[in-house]
């Protein structure tokens, strides 16, 4: 049987967070690709569960690289209430 | 084998996945744009031959999923309901597998015979994937897996011939409903399946190439679309059982039968990558490595990233100089005879001459000028950005942060002050709690804005010369001391802390830069400097001209209503030795973006340009004077390029005759201002209250009394640093 709960434990982790978390911050929390995580927060988004927060300050940061918002992991997430 | 049988094909796949490539490669010219009825996205279709066999191909919209969230995903899943293809090539990116497992997972549960494409197959083995194609087929159900790279036409032959051996198998097979992968979805879930499957299996108006078991999943899961296929013929009862099921679904799993599906699904995509992919560090890695040994070591790391730094605004300003030198020429020369010329030619009244000529053109082209400075920062930056550098600089400096006491994730918020503090402080919402978001917040505006960058290369050409790229180094570092030292106080005085939290980052590999990659930074933070120009500053040069003006018959611009405000504020700068009304004017005027200052200055010091213009410019002569002079710029810029790579070795003495350069307004300031005066100011303006657009962010992100907070320390410890300047420098000499 596969092992269920990677979205479960997200969702764990907004709620322990008093704020926003980006795909990076989760993956680190994981151990896992920031790319995937991207993929798994933005279905929670779909699914109604968490908010993506509008980033489109990104195109000048010069940090952007090591963000790399290009895959998704600079995005930021907030908990729906 | 049967011949000349006709066969649907459909190709999906995430956006990115080179679905378009390989559906070129498979059907060549032989293509056209469909629309699917009813829906606003459009599909490529085309079709070829093979073996005998022809084959229609559809290029679906991409899509992550098969939830039909999206319009591409509506599609795409529409199109697999309804039209039923025989079979579904699931174009992969090799290079970035694990994001496409979730959609080959929910392809591969219909039961639809499929086909995996492992696109980017040769870029994945350049960054030493290790991609275990045999086990992949394997945990698959045995799907075949190919091997290509569609953008050089390899591995298409033999994903030819296994889409037709696959079609040809399943309908040997009857497109079995009972075979392909199978995930558990935990007791309950299972046990409404096994209720469901029978009747589905029966019910005749549902595709019939689907699993009875993937169908009765998808209408506990996310089957609207399904249930409401089959209302109007469903045998009876089915609806019925559906919605029961539903409910004792809901009553059993908290967080909804959706959300566990889609749980089950992802720990299974973790589950796969970990049995088939591996990376091969390589030999790139290990020079990274190395690289990074000493990029961020703990103790040199600092004093690489500072000459790193220096060596930038070095080129910056002495790139720049010919340049800027270049622009001021065009500007209060021709360009400003030319608009006067332009305006008399059409009869303009005198003070909407003179608004154009000493409002706009003196404020907006005073800012202008330094576009070549900033253009050459944004490219060194830019440079430092794609090579991978600014990555490590980012985690050194993190890593002082943190040793100070100071949240490690406040650095990235500050990197971005030296862009911009607007953006910074919306950056701090990534922060975890208030205080660290309010404290990081009030440091922000401290680190040195590019709209900085013009004062100081005004200031910095006019009294320092040839050290003036000393004193703009000195002035950045100056700022992140300020920030790091506010920072440490606050957060042991107003914001007291709590505990520090580790800020991790990855650190991108190493690369070339290359130019199309400079070209897309430079020209958007260009874009956007000149955007502020022609708005911001456009308006405040007006604004500040009109002041200038009232009231009307005033003998002197120092009896004009700004000229008296400032007045009555420039004592409480006489102590840091710029307390004249012109450089409070100025001080004022860069509330509204810190540019203004330049623009002001120009406006203020330079005069009415009108009483000394050619009333009849020479066109032709002053064209070609802006031609030899842009030609000229880049010689010197060449040469200073080469004689700043090579520190210490003199390749182009300079001639005896050879003045230092200087702009109209630079030229004014050399008598207007001491050394000691020039730095104190500038001291000032790295300092001093944020504009307004950072204030009002501030405000509508904390609350209003902190922006008035920030205003006033920041003009506290600015009045005290810029004395301190003066004073020092005055005792110094």
């Amino acid at each position: 049987m596969a092992k269920s709960g990677v979205l479960a434990e997200i969702l764990d982790q907004f709620r322990d967070q008093d704020g926003a978390l980006t795909a990076r911050q989760v993956a680190q929390a994981l151990g896992r690709d920031p790319v995937v995580v991207a993929g798994m927060l933005d279905t929670l988004v779909q699914m109604g569960r968490l908010s993506a927060l509008e980033n489109d300050k990104c195109d000048l940061c010069p940090l952007r690289t090591a963000c790399s918002p290009s895959d998704g992991s600079a995005q930021c997430y907030l908990l729906k209430t | 084998m049967t011949a000349g049988k006709h066969y649907k094909v459909a190709i999906a796949g995430n956006p990115n996945s080179g679905k378009t490539t390989i559906f070129n490669q498979l059907t060549g010219s032989r293509q056209h744009v469909g629309n699917w009825p009813g829906k606003t996205v459009a599909c490529e279709q085309g079709c070829y031959e093979h073996d005998a066999h022809s084959f229609d191909v559809i290029d679906l919209p991409g899509a992550y999923s098969l939830a039909a969230y999206s319009d591409e995903e509506n599609v795409a899943r529409s199109y697999l309901l309804e039209e039923s293809p025989d079979l579904v090539v699931i174009a992969l990116d090799a290079t970035n597998l694990e994001r496409h497992l979730y959609l080959v997972i929910q392809i591969l549960e219909t039961g639809i015979p499929a086909v995996l494409a492992l696109n980017m197959s040769d870029l994945a083995d350049k960054q030493g994937q290790l991609i275990d194609v045999q086990n992949l087929e394997e945990q698959l159900g045995g799907v075949p897996v190919i091997r290509v790279a569609a953008n050089k036409g390899e591995g298409i032959q033999t994903l030819k011939q296994a889409i037709t051996d696959q079609i040809i198998i399943a309908r040997a097979n009857g497109y079995s409903r009972t075979e392909g992968l199978e995930l558990k979805y935990g007791v309950e879930v299972e046990r409404e399946i096994a209720r469901l499957r029978p009747q589905l299996e029966q019910a005749q108006e549902l595709p019939s190439k689907f699993r009875s078991r993937w169908l009765a999943l998808e209408m506990l899961a996310n089957g609207r679309q399904l249930i409401e296929k089959m209302d109007s013929k469903a045998p009876d009862g089915i609806v019925r059982n559906i919605t029961d099921s539903k409910e004792r679904l809901q009553a059993a799993l908290p967080e909804g039968i959706e959300f566990h599906v889609a749980d089950v699904r992802f720990a299974e995509v973790g589950r796969l990558s970990d049995q088939i992919l591996a990376f091969d560090r390589g030999a790139e890695s290990a020079f990274s490595d190395q690289l990074d040994r000493i990029v961020t070591h703990p103790v040199l790391g600092i004093p690489i990233f500072l000459a790193i730094m220096y060596f930038i605004f070095r080129l910056v300003v002495n790139v720049s100089a010919p340049y800027l030198d270049w622009i001021d020429a065009v500007v209060s020369g021709p360009l400003t005879a030319w608009s006067a010329a332009a305006l008399s030619a059409l009869a303009a009244p005198a003070w909407l001459k003179a608004l154009i000529v000493e409002g706009v053109i003196a404020g907006v082209g005073g800012v202008l000028v330094f576009m070549p400075g900033l253009i050459v920062l944004f490219v060194f930056i830019a440079l430092l950005e794609d090579s991978g550098y600014l990555s490590r600089a980012a985690f050194v400096m993190n890593r002082f942060l943190s040793f100070l006491g100071l949240n490690g994730r406040s650095f990235v918020p500050l990197i971005l002050g030296f862009g911009c503090a607007v953006p910074a402080i919306y950056a701090t919402r990534t922060l975890e709690n208030r205080r660290d978001r309010l404290l990081t917040a009030l440091m922000v505006p401290l680190m040195s804005c590019s709209a900085r960058l013009p004062v100081y290369v005004l200031f910095g050409i006019a009294l320092f010369g040839r050290r003036a790229d000393q004193v703009i180094w000195v002035l950045y570092a100056l700022g992140v001391a300020a920030a790091i030292l506010v920072g440490w106080v606050f957060s042991r005085t107003v914001l007291k802390t709590g505990g520090r939290t580790e800020f991790v980052m990855e650190l991108p590999r190493y690369r070339l830069p290359t130019l199309s990659g400079l070209w897309a930074h430079v020209s958007v933070r260009t874009r956007d400097f000149i955007e502020g120009a022609g708005t911001v500053i456009l308006l405040a040069s007006i604004i500040v001209w009109i002041l200038l003006q009232f009231p009307l018959g005033a003998t002197s611009i120092e009896d004009s209503v700004f000229g008296r405000a400032s007045a009555a504020v420039a004592p409480v700068f006489e102590p840091a030795g710029f307390g004249t009304w012109e450089a409070s004017a100025s001080l004022m005027s860069g509330l509204v973006a810190k540019e203004v200052v330049v623009s002001t200055m120009s406006e203020i010091y330079l005069g009415s340009p009108l009483e000394t213009l050619d009333p009849e410019p020479q066109f032709i002569q002053q064209l070609t004077g802006i031609g030899a002079g842009f030609v000229s710029a880049n010689v010197d810029a060449g040469r200073e390029v080469l004689e700043t790579l090579t520190p210490g070795i003199t390749i182009f003495p300079e001639p005896a005759d050879a003045q230092a350069r200087e702009t109209a307004l630079s030229s004014v300031l050399t008598r207007v201002f001491t050394p000691a005066a020039g730095l104190a100011f500038l001291v000032y303006v790295l300092l001093y209250t944020p504009c307004i657009a950072t204030l009002s962010v501030i405000r509508s992100e904390f609350g209003g009394r902190w922006a008035l907070f920030s205003a006033l320390y920041q003009s506290g410890i600015a009045w005290v640093a810029a004395t301190v300047v003066f004073q020092i420098g005055s005792l110094l000499g």
